[in-house]
């Protein structure tokens, strides 16, 4: 048994809390005494302390000016905002989203929700950028995307043990078998080289429905948390149609329940889609506010 | 110093207050108050204006809320603009789970037909735009999941307005208008995109308006984005902001056949607006557009190449939606919205307002 596979197995241990944390400490303990030894950084990046927000966010295609995100913080119900990192279909330009914003929103307070936009669902038809319909070249683009991702996080200047989330649009209905076998091989590699150390949190944003999100919940290792696009503008991560509610269910959704709309806080006016969080966030995590969203 | 600050703080309290009092106060209407509130609403200029109360009764307006009546439809009206008039056809667009149904009546609601049409997934909202001859409607179903990339797209469903609808290709979002018999929609990040149809919804060309068409990825911040248009007797208007630097202005470009555009004014937008901010506007009178500011109560009225403001008195914030009968009769959707310092504690209200003489003054709306 490799260095590697010891990680993965303590990955899945260790992921949200299904598992007590004394029988963690117990199989860890059994790998020591059977002579296997994992140095304590690679442990550390293995078990990222918890970081987890129950709250009400947003997003914004552009990452908003620091003036602006403080407009939008102060006496406001929103606690994190998602930020599109990057990725090949990325809708905007992101002007203003540099290393030092992200520590000056995180000083406003902020917690931050970074989100990937690379190549999408071969059955999407909307986008020029796709994966392959090949099972295995799919899984090694996942990888691929992973790479990148933490690549434009880690230039951010966030936590290497920050959540990341795939976006992944809907597909407007054309999904086909190959796609969806293709689709969930993408999001495996995701997940996979996310995974590995200095570990992130792997996410996936798509239509709880159309983007079939509850057929993701058969990965192994399983996605650390989801992002479900469901514009029913009910504020509750709880309320997700097509998903089950035994998935994910432990501080693992997030939920984008109103799609783009204009709002004015405190003298600024913003295009924001209206999010609910209940699971990882980069960034300040101290708050529990937005009960409804649970 | 600390005197002061108690002083501001007790003001600001003070305040919060106030909104969160004039939020909760009793109203002498009966059905637009705390005991009832306007739970979805949808007022503009392309469709008919409805409100649906807590209670579940939706009542309808087709003359800008000088009269209401209840909407008696088999199921009631999804979010958005989905209730129309087409001649004496009255077309109201329902969702259920992926289901979209199209109700329609010809006898002021005593009787419904009802069309089903599979999505190809569930939608939360739906627009549906009456042709100005009355003819053909367009209905447009707001698709969720697309957020990053493309920033919204439609399930488009075209056809006569009491008959059958065909689905067809929708390259944006749902803020789907008439311009004559052609079909417009905004759409693509930030809504940097004008899309036309000279063939009712079977094909698309992006349009050049006010620069050079946007790319459909990676859109510039600073990049114009188009509002929903407006249809006007003799095609459309539609309103575009556009940035230089921290400063906004709103153009509006006056088209007869969606394809070539003449400017019919412009407007600095005072505050802080963001990237992907359109701003609402509505036909006013036989020849004129009005456009609603977005940080004052102020209107502003472009007819015949000149430009008036009206206060907005009786309005308690910058108007969301709005529509206009004739240059006299109006109705305005606001939401007023506050938190106490605590995160968790926050009102979101939605109120409808009437003018009865062109805009200068409000009081809410009794449906």
């Amino acid at each position: 048994m490799t260095g590697r596979n010891i990680y993965h197995i303590l990955m899945i241990m260790i992921a949200p809390p299904r598992v007590p944390h004394i029988v963690i400490r117990l199989l860890f303990s059994v790998l020591l005494v059977a002579g296997i030894t994992v140095a304590d950084s690679q442990f550390a990046a293995a078990a990222p302390a918890a970081q987890r927000q129950v709250g009400k966010g947003l997003d914004s295609c552009t990452a908003p000016s620091l003036k602006q995100m403080s407009a939008f913080w102060k006496n406001t119900p929103y606690t994190y905002w998602g930020i599109y990192i990057g990725g090949s279909t990325r809708g905007c330009n992101q002007p203003n989203l540099t290393a030092n914003w992200v520590r000056q929103v995180t000083k406003q307070g902020w917690a931050l929700l970074p989100i990937w936009v690379g190549p999408q669902n071969p059955c999407q038809p909307y986008q020029a950028g796709h994966f392959s319909k090949n099972a295995k070249t799919a899984y090694a683009q996942g990888k691929r995307e992973a790479k990148l991702a933490y690549n434009a996080l880690h230039a951010l200047g966030l936590p290497d043990n920050s959540p990341i989330d795939y976006d992944l649009e809907a597909s407007g209905g054309r999904n086909t078998a190959a796609c969806v076998t293709a689709t969930k091989y993408f999001v495996q590699g995701w997940v996979n080289q996310l995974h590995s150390p200095p570990a992130q949190r792997a996410g996936l944003y798509t239509s709880t429905c159309n983007g079939f999100l509850d057929q993701f919940a058969t990965l192994n290792p399983d996605l650390d948390f989801i992002d479900g696009a469901s514009w029913d503008r009910k504020p509750s991560t709880m309320v997700m149609p097509c998903v089950s509610t035994s998935h994910w269910n432990s501080h693992g959704r997030h939920k984008q329940y109103l799609g783009g709309h204009n709002e004015s806080w405190n003298k600024v006016r913003l295009n924001v889609d209206s999010r609910c969080g209940n699971s990882f966030v980069a960034g300040n995590t101290n708050f529990t506010y937005g009960r409804v969203c649970a | 110093m600390i005197a002061g600050n108690h002083v501001r703080s007790c003001i600001a309290l003070t305040g919060l207050a106030v909104l969160l009092a004039a939020c909760a106060a009793p109203e002498s209407a009966p059905s637009q108050g705390a005991a009832n509130p306007i739970v979805r609403a949808s007022i503009g200029a392309a469709a008919l204006s409805w409100v649906e109360f807590a209670d579940g009764r939706t009542a309808v307006s087709d003359d800008a809320g000088l009269s209401w009546r209840a909407l008696r439809a088999p199921q009631a009206p999804a979010s958005g603009a989905s209730v129309a008039l087409s001649g004496h056809t009255l077309t109201v667009v329902a969702l259920s789970g992926s289901t979209l149904t199209v109700q329609r009546s010809g006898d002021d609601g005593v009787s419904w037909k009802t069309d089903a049409h599979e999505l190809s997934q569930p939608a939360d909202s739906a627009n549906v735009a009456a042709s100005p001859d009355g003819r053909t409607v367009a209905v447009a179903a707001s698709l969720p999941g697309a957020a990053g990339a493309t920033d919204g797209h439609a399930q488009l469903l075209v056809g006569p307005a009491n008959g059958e609808l065909a689905e067809r290709a929708a390259p944006g979002a749902a803020d789907i208008a008439w311009s004559g018999d052609r079909l417009l929609m905004p759409g693509g990040p930030l809504r940097s995109r004008l899309y036309l149809s000279t063939d009712q919804g079977q094909t698309w060309s992006a349009q050049s308006v006010a620069g050079p068409i946007a790319p459909d990825h990676d859109v510039a911040a600073d990049a114009p984005v188009f509002g929903q248009p407006v249809s006007t007797g003799a095609g459309a208007v539609v309103p575009v902001t556009s940035y230089a630097g921290s400063q906004a202005q709103a153009t509006l470009y006056r088209t007869a056949d969606g394809a070539r555009f003449d400017e019919l004014g412009e407007l600095p937008l005072g505050g802080e607006v963001g990237p992907g901010v359109g701003v609402t506007a509505s036909q006013y009178g036989d020849d004129g557009v009005v456009v609603a500011d977005p940080f004052s109560t102020t209107l502003h009225v472009f007819t015949g190449g000149s430009e008036s403001s009206l206060a907005g008195a009786g309005l308690p914030g910058p108007v969301d939606s709005l529509t206009f009968q004739n240059a006299t009769d109006g109705l305005a959707q606001v939401t007023v919205r506050g938190c106490t310092k605590v995160k968790d504690d926050c009102i979101e209200e939605l109120r409808v307002y009437r003018t009865s003489d062109g805009g200068a003054s409000w009081e809410r709306s009794t449906p």
